[in-house]
């Protein structure tokens, strides 16, 4: 192949590949920007990914929210897709704005088949049933992420939106500014 | 909430100020407003202030949730801008003692600064990590603090631009700090797409360079901030809040040009209903006006914010170009200038400003074509209405002739049984005819006498058929045909053939659209007296209806009636023997 990929870009690969697999030839399957944001956030929560994350002003079902957002899970997803493992898609929605989708491409499809089997393992952990062991879904709604279990009939919430406090201490500062002072001397 | 994960803290800075920058609709009244509301001009200048509205008035106390803000007044222009420390005071989970300066000036700027003294224990020197946590919260308590100040008018512009969510508005970040650690003399190591990129990404959203002021200072440039790095930064904080206003004005202008476009999708979505509605769906055609009348006040209070950008964006460049001229010899400045694409920026927001106007007088021009179609239909159902209306009366009427006679039949019955009852009297009187002489001698003459009853019965039928008839004629009192064209014909034809009438009435129905001419006059119909009316639409050349009232409609059929006024259209060669007609 003659591409190392790390530990964390592997699993991700193999989370894009469980979410977008398909045994029909008529139909592909993307996997959408936002709830894969979703489990990225809990893959990092769950120690499945060694990434960081912190809060973003993002485009949320057309408004703005702030989510937790990992930079160095966006970065593999811009690694991967430089080496051509990785497609995206952009596309409309009804709620009148732009989303990216992504899939693997053919040779993602053959790098998949290199993922370690603990990697795997540790993926399938993430988006699989505890109590059933079937995949679960993933829905990111205008108020909430979750994951459903159509067998359990049961919906686990992920934080996403929880944006979380740091203990913090600050003072007023005041930037000195032209046309203030301009007015305050000279008016108008 | 605490932290979940265990940060890997990479960059640095030290003695970290942050600037929240923002772009909001005001104008010197507005300023006189707030000044007016921070009591500025009072001895006391520093108030509690809460987002709870007094609603019972007679009351001598009142009850509030601990969320308040404390305004401190610095400085302020009672008609141009009002500075103010302010301090939060909200239940957080955490301690958190948020103290921020506040800037609020007629161009529309404002900024709301805080000088980072601790973050989780940690003095001095911060990472970008906990630093943008600290953000996220400052641009929400922000939202907050400055909303109990703003008047309904400016929340409702921001509301129309930020779908109705205008807390969570994204706001400009500038990050100012002494030293940057790792310091790295090649910009381009800070761009590495790893580690060091990724956590400058977390409070820039997408760092796009890194520019070097002087050996010690560098400015780095994202789509949602910046991070200015001197030890002596305030020569720059000028510099940096004419940048401040230029970027919090793109990032509202981007907004709106999102608005702008989700408008084009409803104005098409509205379209289309409009085209699929049915002439007969009046609910329907009531929700599209609805729903025209919703986006048309959207358009409105986007041209209104455009209004603002063009005072604002004038204001700035006054600022701008005083400040130019100062900053003339300064190397740094003019590097971070350069960096900061200050006069590409006062250039663009310009263009954008026209740009949205024309969008804007797009969306009108929609909106208005869309009006039009909409209401050309409702005036269809409106005229459908009016016809059905017609219809049922002439019903009616048919129906209420009908029951005149029944009852004239119901008279004649009457009189049938009236007469039998009397013929029976008779016979209870006079006998059965046995051994009178008109019984001998209708039994000497029996087939003679079969003869004759036959012909009185003859008799009295004629008399009672002729008695029905006469009330059936009195019961209609006239013979009513209406043909129905809805076609174009030619109209100096019609006029023509209109002129060779002697009319009796004349009348013209003209509204926004159409204008009605009905032309009546009296003409003989097969030796028969009748009233005649035509309607057309004089302007369109359409042919409405032709209708005739026969007063004596014993005589005529309504076949006549009809035959003789297609006749005559045909005759004067206004329709074609092609041409539907309905009755």
């Amino acid at each position: 192949m003659g591409v190392k990929l790390t530990r964390e870009q592997g699993r991700l690969l193999y989370l894009i590949h469980l979410l977008t697999r398909t045994d029909s030839e008529d139909e592909v399957v993307w996997v959408k920007d936002l709830p894969l944001k979703a489990l990225l956030y809990q893959g990092i929560i769950h120690g499945i990914f060694d990434w960081d994350y912190a809060p973003q002003s993002v485009l949320f079902h057309g408004r703005r929210k702030f989510i937790n957002v990992t930079q160095e899970g966006e970065d593999d997803i811009n690694d991967l897709r430089e080496i051509g493992f990785v497609d995206k898609l952009r596309l409309s929605t009804s709620e009148h704005t732009h989303i990216n989708a992504y899939r693997l491409s053919e040779k993602g499809l053959e790098a998949v088949e290199a993922i370690t089997e603990d990697d795997q393992d540790a993926v399938e952990e993430l988006i699989i049933c505890p109590k059933c062991k079937k995949t679960r879904d993933v829905f990111v709604e205008a108020t909430e992420a979750y994951f459903f279990c159509k067998s359990c009939n049961k919906k686990t919430p992920i934080d996403l939106l929880g944006i979380e406090d740091v203990p913090y201490i600050t003072e007023p500062f005041m930037p000195r500014i032209a046309l203030l002072e301009e007015v305050v001397r000279h008016g108008d | 909430m605490e932290i979940k994960d265990e940060l890997e803290e990479i960059v640095f800075l030290k003695n970290p100020r942050i600037m929240i920058c923002e772009w909001i609709p005001f104008n010197k009244n507005q300023i006189m407003t707030i000044n007016d509301d921070l009591e500025t001009t009072k001895r006391i200048k520093s108030n509690l202030f809460t987002s709870r509205i007094d609603t019972t008035p007679n009351t001598a106390t009142f009850t509030t949730n601990p969320i308040f803000t404390e305004v401190k007044i610095r400085d302020y222009d009672v008609s141009r801008f009002v500075c103010f420390d302010a301090q939060v005071f909200y239940p957080e989970d955490v301690v958190q003692i948020e103290r921020f300066g506040v800037n609020i000036d007629f161009s529309g700027r404002v900024i709301y600064g805080l000088a980072l003294k601790d973050i989780d224990g940690r003095k001095e020197v911060q990472s970008l990590d906990k630093m943008s946590r600290v953000i996220s919260d400052v641009v929400l308590d922000s939202s907050v603090m400055v909303d109990t100040l703003l008047s309904v008018f400016q929340k409702r512009l921001l509301d129309v631009v930020f779908f109705d969510d205008s807390k969570e508005r994204d706001k400009f970040t500038v990050i100012i700090g002494d030293e940057i650690t790792p310091h790295f003399d090649d910009d381009d190591k800070y761009l590495d797409k790893e580690q060091h990129e990724n956590e400058l990404n977390q409070v820039l959203e997408a760092v796009h360079r890194v520019v070097t002021l002087s050996p010690k200072e560098k400015v780095f440039v994202g789509s949602h901030g910046i991070i200015l790095v001197s030890p002596d930064a305030s020569k720059y904080e000028e510099i940096v809040s004419v940048a401040a206003f230029l970027y919090s004005l793109q990032i509202l202008q981007r907004n709106v040009s999102t608005r702008m476009w989700i408008l084009w999708d409803q104005i098409r979505e509205t379209r289309e209903k409009i085209l699929a509605v049915s002439e007969s769906d009046t609910e329907g055609i009531s929700h599209i006006q609805e729903m025209l009348s919703k986006i048309s006040g959207t358009i409105v209070l986007l041209e209104e914010i455009t209004k603002y950008m063009s005072h604002s964006t004038a204001y700035i460049r006054r600022e701008w170009n005083a400040l130019r001229t100062k900053i003339a010899d300064d190397e740094c400045c003019a590097n971070l200038v350069e960096a900061l694409e200050i006069d590409k920026q006062a250039h663009t927001r310009g263009e954008i400003i026209t740009d949205i106007k024309m969008g804007i007088s797009g969306l009108q021009n929609e909106i208005s074509g869309l009006r039009d179609i909409a209401g050309t239909i409702a005036e269809k159902q409106m005229k459908k209405v009016n016809e059905a209306l017609q219809e049922n009366i002439a019903e009616m009427q048919e129906m209420t002739r009908a029951s005149d006679r029944t009852g004239s039949a119901v008279e004649v019955l009457e009189i049938i049984l009236a007469g039998s009852i009397s013929f029976d009297i008779v016979n209870t009187f006079s006998g059965e005819y046995v051994n009178q002489p008109l019984a001998i001698w209708a039994g000497e003459h029996s087939s003679l006498w079969f003869l004759i009853i036959l012909m009185v019965w003859g008799a009295i039928g004629w008399l009672l058929y002729y008695i029905m008839d006469q009330l059936q004629a009195a019961s209609e009192k006239d013979l009513r045909i209406t043909l129905r064209f809805d076609h174009k014909v030619d109209t100096d034809r019609l006029n023509a053939y209109l002129a060779t009438k002697e009319v009796l009435v004349s009348e013209e129905t003209a509204d926004a659209n159409t204008q009605l001419k009905r032309v009546s006059w009296k003409e003989e119909i097969l030796d028969h007296e009748a009233s005649l009316k035509i309607s057309f639409e004089a302007a369109s050349g359409i042919l409405r209806t032709f209708s005739a009232d026969v007063p004596s409609p014993g005589v005529l059929t309504a076949r006549d009636v009809k035959g003789h006024l297609i006749d005559q259209l045909k005759k004067a060669e206004v329709v074609t023997e092609d041409e539907p007609v309905s009755m």
